[in-house]
């Protein structure tokens, strides 16, 4: 088994069986799987924070943002032959695991992200299956290119497949 | 940073490492005092580091940790996380505590204040402004996740971001911690402009 480490604001596809697509600590960041189970097709993105429209600036790296991250999935999904209705999507993340606040607004990343990317997803005309989001622990995601399995960890509990 | 279009360069890099190391000699000093034993903060080292590397760039994103977290306000806005190992957290209550019973959180919360408030303080005094520092919080928890939330605080622009990085060592023990201060965009250029660099 190959473990492929997905980065921050990092989309990566894959089709090899002996493939693993891991997002390793996710804390207010969020893992998005995609998986065509006729085709064997996997995809993962590791999202930051929930708009492109907060930067004016050109955006380099597509899997950052929720809104550009889940058409771009899509599309590489399609680029290794999945079928739009064939996409099984899962969500997990969205932690938060300090209090913040900025000029007396409470910032809750965690949130925001897993609303952003639910609307995205929305907008695709598509759903989300299954998810393990919000609270204030870490997790860890992982996805099985050969069988479509989606493990999430959480440090000191058994790993538990979504 | 935009960094798209303007690369911060080596001078800066150098000036931020010199301003952590006033920060650090500052709070080594006060750490001795209240540890009695001599702590040795390491000279900064500082970073330019893309988002996608920055879960790697501490190690294994997936490792529990303990890390000490607060905001700073005022002149200069980012972040500061003391990120510890959970035994070098035993080792350094145990110090701390010199045989009593006392709460291993209570201590690295103490202690993170201490190294924290000394640091900012020094900062503040270079720059000529006020710096303030919000009351610190503490996590248990992986790596990558101690630090993506704030990560993502201050990369809504830019892919990359400055990280200063210290390690410290407490009399013979020497102690894998990081220090890290993420400055916002606005608040670095406005250390840069201080020390006429151009951005």
């Amino acid at each position: 088994m190959t473990n492929i480490n997905v980065g921050m604001g990092e989309i990566k596809t894959s089709n090899t069986p002996n493939n693993i697509l891991i997002a390793p600590g996710l804390g207010s960041c969020i893992g998005i799987t995609m998986y065509d189970n006729i085709k064997k097709i996997a995809g993962m993105a590791h999202v930051v924070l929930p708009s492109a429209k907060e930067t004016s600036g050109q955006v380099a790296l597509l899997g950052k943002y929720a809104d550009t991250a889940i058409p771009e999935m899509i599309a590489k999904m399609k680029e290794l032959g999945a079928q739009t209705k064939d996409i099984e999507i899962k969500m997990v993340g969205g932690a938060q695991m300090f209090n913040l606040e900025r000029g007396g607004n409470i910032l809750n990343i965690g949130m925001r992200n897993i609303l952003a990317v639910k609307t995205a997803i929305e907008k695709e005309k598509l759903k989300i299956s299954a998810s393990d989001t919000g609270g204030n622990k870490g997790r860890t995601l992982k996805l099985n290119v050969e069988t479509g399995t989606v493990l999430v960890k959480i440090l000191g509990q058994k790993e538990i497949e979504l | 940073m935009e960094t798209n279009d303007k690369q911060i360069n080596q001078m800066q890099l150098d000036l931020l490492g010199e301003l952590g190391n006033i920060g650090s000699g500052n709070a080594a000093t006060a750490l001795s005092q209240i540890l009695n034993k001599t702590v040795y903060l390491d000279v900064p080292n500082v970073e330019l580091c893309n988002i996608s590397e920055v879960g790697k760039s501490f190690g294994d994103p997936e490792l529990k940790k303990t890390a000490v977290f607060f905001q700073t306000q005022q002149d200069v806005k980012g972040y500061v996380l003391l990120v510890f190992e959970d035994e070098d957290v035993k080792k350094i209550s145990k110090i701390a505590a010199g045989g009593m019973e006392i709460d291993a959180d209570s201590v690295m919360t103490e202690i993170g204040n201490i190294v924290a408030g000394s640091y900012i303080g020094a900062l503040a005094s270079m720059v000529e402004g006020k710096i303030d520092l919000t009351p610190p919080q503490i996590a248990h928890d992986m790596l990558g996740s101690l630090i993506d939330n704030i990560v993502s605080l201050i990369c809504v622009v830019a892919d990359e971001l400055v990280i200063i990085k210290t390690k410290m060592t407490i009399g013979n023990e020497t102690i894998p911690s990081f220090f890290i201060l993420f400055l916002e965009d606005e608040s670095l250029k406005k250390l840069l402009d201080y020390f006429n660099f151009e951005k």
